[in-house]
């Protein structure tokens, strides 16, 4: 479960990168490492 | 991208060299023409300047990002403002506008592919082809081969989170640094505790106190420590005064210092001008002397220079006109007298003029000698006397304060005496082991006191610091999500990397197999994308570098690059195009159009024919 959300935030990182430069990246770490941190502590 | 079927009816307008509209037919493969099935491949043929580029100006409009075409200038016809392209086939037509404004263009309507800059680099081998300059330069092909890939966004994904790893394990850092402190200040606090535990027991330990001897002993206590403050405040008032007495001694020192000197520098002028009024009365007589002196020289100095203008007047007269009289006595007179008398006057002149500025340096000096007495009389008068005379006030009043203040002592003197009297009587009454006893107490109490005050506070800061440990956790979570994902990012560009540079090089072999370039043994990308080559002859292997291959073979290995790219990241897109191919090898180059015309829909080239041979375009079909 851990590994399809690191895939699935990376997938959404270099879409960003692509279309923003990375501009929301920190967005992005914050939503999906809120979903790591649940996951890891379930 | 599988809209586009059949014939291809394209229509420019004003585009390149074209001015007005001109059509064109491009035929897809499968495509009967003749009972036969064409591949597919349109030639574009004509002599040059007829518009084989303008055509593919025309496909380019279709195609690129509206960003790619803005500085294309030459798409529209240079005397145009306003152009367009038109592509029909049974089903569907696309139309694409385009405007020059301020030496720019702009774009209208709808782009046939979404994605123009990868059709450009793959599917477009024009003069200013990016992927084929850089073959030609020999430049790293990484950045433009990977670009499509997804790649280099991962690599940037896991730089930026390598980046965000390191600061988090900075902020770790810091969290354990505040953990250190945390540590120190519970040591810290256990030992104050302790301290607070020891002072609490020697407070139990001392001996208790019946309360009504308790409360005697504080009631002389504080009848004593009122009169202690008595008498605290009496001798600091006895001190005051003393303090004053000491500071009026001094002053009146330094001011009769001053007065002795002021005193001395009368009493040795008045020595030294004993009779001042007659001292400077014979300076005004010897003034006056030489006053009249000067007077009388001045005197006779006119009368000499009256005679000295006669003489003259008598030489005027004796050399113009010959009159050898004196014109004033009328007596004979000869030229060498008149010669001795001039020499004499101008002699007496010079020594009555040397005497006058003698005199008169002398009078100056009698004259100055006077002006400085009178003026030294005066400050001996007038400001010395009444510098001495506000001295002599000041030192009576300073006297007068020292007076004062000694009086006071003297008031405050037998006070003293009382309460010392009354302190003793006191303190004879106080049980020395109770006062003792409560002495202790109180510095017990203080000590306590300050320890209580000292655990609040850090207490305090360890209520601050409380969360660190769970700051760290959180933060250490942070870094191994930043860890993992960094770790993920990498190993998915690595992989899109290989697989990428593996299909190139795969398709690279395999283009070159049908080409049949015997030389080469082997034609690959390194692991940075530059382009190797290994030559062979003879049964023996040389790495080559490309700049030593021939125009047509490098054209031909970009067009080799393209091609593997084309089948990597443009598996939709419908056209190949190759623009002036009249550098490469013909049979090469058929055997590669062969090769195109399997992969795609419709392969078009341009070719360059001798205008002997033909004078228009021609789209011919195979």
């Amino acid at each position: 479960m851990k590994e399809k959300i690191i895939d699935e935030f990376c997938k959404e990182a270099t879409r960003d990168i692509k279309k923003t430069k990375g501009k929301n990246i920190d967005g992005l770490i914050e939503k999906f490492y809120n979903i790591y941190k649940t996951e890891e502590k379930a | 991208m599988n809209e586009l079927k059949g014939d291809l009816k394209i229509t420019l307008e004003n585009i390149g060299g074209y001015l007005g509209r001109q059509e064109f037919t491009i035929k897809e493969k499968g495509t009967k023409q003749d009972g036969k099935v064409l591949q597919g491949i349109n030639r574009i043929k004509s002599p040059n300047a007829v518009g084989k580029s303008s055509f593919v100006y025309g496909l380019e409009t279709l195609v690129l990002d509206e960003k790619d075409i803005e500085n294309q200038r030459h798409f529209l016809n240079v005397f145009e403002s306003e152009g367009r392209v038109e592509l029909k086939t049974n089903q569907k037509e696309f139309i694409r506008r385009i405007y020059a404004k301020n030496g720019k263009l702009t774009v209208g309507g709808v782009q046939i592919y979404p994605e123009g800059d990868k059709a450009k680099v793959f599917a477009f081998a024009v003069e200013d082809n990016p992927l084929m300059e850089m073959v030609k330069r020999n430049e790293p092909l990484r950045a433009e081969l990977l670009k499509f890939s997804g790649a280099l966004e991962y690599e940037e994904v896991k730089k930026r989170l390598a980046d965000k790893k390191a600061e988090h394990e900075r902020e770790v850092q810091k969290y354990r640094d505040d953990l250190t402190k945390l540590k120190t200040l519970y040591q810290t606090k256990d030992q104050l505790e302790k301290k607070i535990e020891q002072y609490e027991e020697k407070r139990r330990q001392l001996p208790e106190l019946p309360k009504d001897k308790v409360e005697k002993e504080a009631e002389l206590i504080a009848k004593v420590g009122k009169k202690s403050k008595e008498k605290t405040e009496i001798t600091k008032q006895i001190e005051a005064k003393k303090e004053e007495i000491k500071r009026a001694e001094i002053r009146i020192n330094e001011f009769n210092q001053v007065l002795n000197r002021l005193k001395q520098r009368v009493k040795d002028f008045r020595q030294k001008h004993e009779d001042i009024e007659r001292e400077l009365e014979q300076l005004s007589r010897k003034r006056q002397e030489f006053t009249e002196k000067l007077e009388d020289l001045t005197q006779k100095q006119n009368i000499k220079q009256s005679e000295l203008r006669d003489t003259n007047t008598n030489i005027t007269r004796y050399t113009s006109f010959g009159q050898d009289y004196c014109f004033s006595c009328g007596q004979t007179i000869t030229p060498q007298q008149l010669k001795q008398r001039l020499d004499k006057l101008n002699r007496d002149i010079k020594e009555l003029g040397d005497d006058i500025e003698k005199k008169s340096l002398e009078k100056d000096r009698v004259t100055k000698a006077h002006t400085d007495l009178v003026k030294e009389k005066t400050t001996i008068e007038t400001e010395l006397e009444r510098e001495i005379q506000n001295k002599e006030q000041t030192v009576r009043q300073e006297d007068n304060a020292r007076n004062k203040a000694g009086t006071e002592i003297n008031k405050f003197e037998p006070e003293l005496v009382k309460i010392n009297l009354a302190l003793k009587e006191l303190e004879k009454g106080l049980d020395e082991k109770t006062k003792n006893i409560m002495d202790q107490r109180s510095q017990i109490d203080t000590e306590l006191g300050k320890l209580d005050e000292r655990t609040k506070s850090i207490k305090k800061q360890l209520k601050d610091l409380g969360d660190t440990q769970a700051k760290i956790d959180e933060m250490l979570t942070k870094v191994k999500f930043f860890e993992t994902a960094s770790q993920h990012a990498e190993k998915t560009a690595h992989q899109l990397r290989t697989a990428v540079k593996e299909n190139f090089d795969r398709r690279i072999m395999e283009i070159m197999g049908i080409l049949e370039f015997k030389e080469f043994q082997k034609i690959y990308l390194d692991d940075n994308f530059n382009i190797r080559i290994n030559r062979q002859r003879k049964g023996r292997v040389e790495p080559d570098t490309i700049h030593s291959l021939s125009r047509s073979e490098k054209e031909t290995i970009g067009m080799v690059i393209m091609l593997a790219g084309m089948e990597e990241y443009l598996a939709d897109f419908p056209f190949f195009v190759a623009d002036e191919t009249s550098f490469y090898d013909e049979t090469r180059f058929n055997r590669l159009v062969g090769y195109i015309s399997k992969k795609v829909p419709y392969t078009i080239v341009t070719q360059l024919v001798p205008m002997e041979k033909q004078e228009n375009l021609v789209v011919e079909y195979e």
